[in-house]
């Protein structure tokens, strides 16, 4: 049997057979699986703890060309996307997986592969088992600094974000107990998980 | 890939950490909904910046919390182990996006049993034929005709609908089309083959876990829209194969032109028929076994080797295996389960 590659060639073809809609069907509301409060937080309890070595892992392989934020964000969108993760054991090997599967897609989109960077990608048994000390002692360096960041936030800030994040109030109660609107509250919660988004899990320093 | 069409995944970040802030404070409203629905189908990245965002935001206990062992900075004692046991004492029910749940599309499932071959029609007017111990999903919706091959072999007659693609998925392969008629089979060997009748059917690896999300979670026709995936277009008496491999998705082995009434013949199974044009036993023998746990045993390589052509009922193994002892001149003995043919 002889191999034929899938080709692109057809790929116009293809839409003529389907003759797709102009438009989809109506949007509907969402189903909230991916966006759930049980999903975010068993993305907070698994996967963030590994981030910090994750994005370390492909900055290491970054050579290869790929972006690395792209690369996280994609992980993130396959984990939450993922119908149920209760199977899931070694959330930090599925984590690596994931990223190691987007960054193959990724250089065989780019058609150009270095035959030497799928073999040096596929060494993962290495990095995913368990956190090494030094991982471990990065992490917490960058803990520090996002503390430290989140402490040089004006006051205001500061207090709505320590009170929804740490205290889990909700926003509409910390906008009564600090006389603000909603708005202002949204405002400020947006503020700190804006640093807290560019910081967390790339050292812990500001945008370069 | 032009810098002024994809956002930095900075850029992508504060507009999720803006997005999480937003369905953490209340509802969406329908406008705002449709707004994240439309950044979100923008760019896959976008739905991964979101869940990282809300997780970020919803971790009590991570990127700003010291940890036991950890003195907490001297600058300024912004957490206390009181006010983390307070937090973990009772957190409040959270504003989640949307407070509707998008109606899924009703999912029904059909399966055949060993020997049995079922017709089923279709509410658009397509008809499903199931052959031997096999499995289809159906999950219509209003933008498309889903349905998923879980098991053995089928054959779809699709009524025409050019505005309501008929999409056929399996783990292998997707197969899309706007009408006309295809038989897919998913093999022992882990294999799949799709034969053609009529229509054009487009081929292609099976959809990424991020695009089924998308149209999940965005209930539109993402896996259609991106149109990036390859494909192989199929028209009528063609067959594909396609085998297990990359990431999850097939790889096609094999395009090629079946011969006229090879076709028609390998379909015969829809009125319970088995039909071979010089055909070799073992291969006759091997199609039989598709429909009872009952085997025929072949003595010797030259009887597997023997040749045939004919029309037999496929339930009817000893039927058959009677004709051949006939024919070839052969001994036909039961023993069990086993119909043993020898020289």
């Amino acid at each position: 049997m002889r191999d034929i590659q899938w080709t692109a060639a057809s790929v116009q073809e293809r839409h003529d057979a389907i003759s797709r809609p102009q438009d989809g069907p109506p949007p509907g509301p969402f189903s909230d699986a991916p966006f759930g409060d049980d999903r975010a937080r068993w993305l907070a309890a698994h996967v963030l703890p590994h981030e910090h070595g994750l994005r370390a892992w492909l900055r290491s392989k970054s050579f290869l060309g790929f972006d690395a934020d792209d690369v996280v964000q994609e992980t993130y969108a396959i984990l939450a996307a993922k119908a149920c993760v209760a199977g899931i054991e070694n959330p930090r090997a599925y984590a690596f997986q994931t990223a190691y599967s987007v960054v193959l897609r990724q250089m065989r989109q780019s058609r150009v592969v270095p035959i030497a960077a799928v073999a040096d990608l596929s060494a993962l048994e290495a990095v995913v088992d368990a956190p090494s000390p030094e991982e471990v002692t990065s992490a917490r360096q960058e803990l520090r600094l996002i503390q430290d960041a989140i402490a040089d936030l004006p006051r205001q800030t500061r207090r709505a974000f320590v009170m929804r994040r740490v205290e889990g109030l909700p926003q509409q109660e910390i906008a009564r107990r600090m006389r603000l609107s909603e708005n202002t509250v949204e405002k400020h919660i947006a503020r700190g998980l804006k640093l807290l988004v560019q910081r967390f899990g790339r050292g812990g320093a500001g945008p370069q | 890939m032009s810098v002024s069409a994809r956002q930095t995944a900075a850029a992508v970040d504060m507009a999720a950490a803006a997005w999480a802030a937003r369905m953490d404070a209340r509802a969406l409203t329908a406008d705002q909904r449709e707004q994240l629905d439309a950044w979100l189908v923008a760019d896959p990245r976008h739905l991964g910046a979101l869940a990282r965002a809300r997780a970020l935001l919803l971790s009590q206990r991570d990127a700003a919390t010291p940890t036991a062992d950890d003195p907490p900075p001297e600058r300024a004692p912004l957490y206390s182990r009181r006010r983390l046991l307070a937090a973990a004492a009772g957190v409040a029910g959270l504003a989640v996006l949307g407070a509707g749940m998008r109606q899924p599309a009703a999912r029904q499932a059909y399966s055949s049993a060993l020997g049995e071959v079922r017709h089923i029609p279709l509410e658009d007017g397509s008809t499903l034929t199931l052959n031997t111990d096999s499995a289809v999903t159906v999950a219509y919706s209003a933008g498309r005709r889903l349905l998923y091959l879980e098991r053995g072999e089928a054959f779809f007659d699709v009524a025409a609908g050019p505005d309501r693609p008929f999409v056929i998925r399996s783990p292998l392969a997707q197969l899309a089309t706007g009408g006309g008629a295809c038989c897919a089979r998913l093999g022992g060997d882990g294999a799949m083959t799709v034969a053609v009748l009529s229509g054009k059917v487009a081929v292609e690896g099976a959809p990424s876990a991020l695009a089924e999300t998308l149209d999940r979670v965005t209930g539109r026709d993402w896996t259609l829209r991106t149109g990036t995936h390859d494909a192989v277009l199929v028209t009528g008496g063609q067959e594909v194969s396609v085998r297990p491999g990359g990431a999850g998705h097939g790889t096609l082995v094999s395009f090629e032109p079946v011969a006229p009434g090879a076709l028609d013949r390998a379909l015969m199974w829809r009125q319970g028929r088995l039909a071979f044009a010089d055909e070799t036993l073992a291969q006759a023998a091997a199609q039989f076994a598709r429909y009872t746990h009952r085997r025929i045993v072949l003595a010797s390589d030259g009887l597997a080797r023997r040749r045939i052509s004919g029309l037999f009922d496929a339930t009817d193994m000893a039927g058959f295996a009677r004709a051949v002892a006939v024919g070839f001149s052969a001994k036909y003995r039961e023993d069990g389960d086993s119909i043993i043919l020898s020289d």
